[in-house]
């Protein structure tokens, strides 16, 4: 194996994490190798001076405990106060101001009540179009409202024949 | 040593560093504790990993005021999130996720405040592990700056994997848990943080 690609396991066979053909791969070319022999002596002296780096640490206990207590007793927000901290956030502001502009026009859409004229002018309309429906044979099957008188199309279609009768007659 | 008498105070750095370590169902009985709110058992575990923690957060920060700060909001995360603990890992990985995860807040912090690179503390005297003569020990903190330097210069991933290796000496299964990626990442990344350390150190004619 090349010089490079073994220089890669140096690192592992350092901490003693490679297989036993590939680590006998790294001890054969260091015995060739200066660079490499050099890189591992260095990663040793490295890792001697890092260890020195531990140090006794402060006891954190009482603050940490100090802390724990802090959270767990600080005052139980009521909801309005959470609700306006959270609708004040920079943040939420815009998704607040949204949000109430969404309130106000679904609001006014269901309490508003239409004027008699709207009503007339709907019902007019809905009257004729029933009436066209149903004097349709071809759409009165397709929806006859409960309140217009039904036309039966037989008594219709008779109606028409005595009339053209009574016509052709003169 | 049971476990409650481990819950009685202990003040001083000496009897910090004496602190047993638990064997694993004495850990998992305090888990299960602190998962019921039994405040109690939260300080015996902080008194447990204490030393690490913070040495973790240290490393990583190289300020002791930061590395206090971040180690106290690390176990308050503990506290605040045992619930979602299920002993799936080991829970000193979970934890130092957690403290790694707060030392990259403060960085962030850092970062945005745009400070200049951070100042070696010196507040916090060297408490010396053994005996040392006050010239070794006036070396020994001026190297531990240039290292502290050195470290502080190297992208943040190389210096986490450093410091959990190299001081904390976890396996490469245990780092691979506490940066959730696979066991060729911890090898490669370990040896490139390696490599960048050598050559850090050797730009600053160490
Ligand atoms: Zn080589």
């Amino acid at each position: 194996m090349k010089h490079q690609r073994i220089q890669k396991h140096l690192s592992a066979y350092f901490d003693n994490e490679l297989t036993s053909v590939l680590r006998k791969k790294v001890e054969d070319h260091l015995r060739v190798c200066q660079e490499c022999t050099e890189m591992l002596e260095d990663f040793k002296v490295n890792r001697e001076r890092i260890a020195e780096l531990v140090h006794p640490a402060p006891s954190l206990k009482n603050a940490v405990l100090a802390k724990i207590r802090e959270t767990e007793n600080a005052p139980q927000e009521n909801f309005l106060s959470t609700l306006r901290r959270w609708v004040f956030r920079p943040i939420t502001v815009g998704a607040t101001a949204l949000s109430t502009v969404c309130l106000v026009v679904a609001l006014y859409f269901f309490t508003y009540t239409p004027s008699p004229q709207y009503d007339e002018l709907i019902d007019f309309y809905f009257g004729v179009h029933t009436q066209e429906v149903a004097n349709n044979p071809l759409k009165s099957n397709v929806a006859t409202p409960l309140n217009t008188p039904v036309t039966d199309t037989e008594d219709f279609g008779e109606e028409t024949d005595t009339l053209l009768d009574i016509f052709f007659q003169d | 040593m049971s476990v409650t008498s481990l819950s009685a105070d202990m003040e001083t750095y000496s009897e910090i560093i004496q602190v047993e370590e638990f064997d694993s169902q004495q850990e998992r009985e305090l888990i299960l504790r602190c998962q019921e709110r039994d405040t109690a058992a939260m300080g015996t575990l902080v008194v447990q990993y204490q030393h690490w923690v913070y040495n973790i957060a240290f490393g990583m920060l190289g300020h002791h005021e930061d590395a206090q700060d971040a180690a106290q909001d690390a176990f308050l995360s503990v506290w605040q999130n045992i619930d979602s603990f299920q002993f799936r890992s080991r829970f000193s990985t979970w934890l130092y996720r957690i403290v790694r995860n707060k030392c990259l807040n403060v960085i962030d912090q850092r970062k945005r405040r745009k400070t200049d690179p951070m100042e070696i503390d010196d507040s916090q005297p060297w408490v010396p592990l053994d005996t040392v003569t006050p010239e070794q020990e006036a070396l020994r903190t001026e190297q531990n700056e240039i290292l502290h330097a050195a470290l502080d210069r190297l992208k943040e991933s190389y210096r986490t994997i450093l410091i959990l290796r190299e001081l904390r000496e976890l396996s490469y299964e245990e780092i691979a848990e506490v940066l959730n990626c696979t066991l060729g990442r911890v090898k490669s990344r370990l040896h490139e943080a390696r490599k960048a350390l050598r050559a850090e150190l050797e730009r600053t004619d160490w």
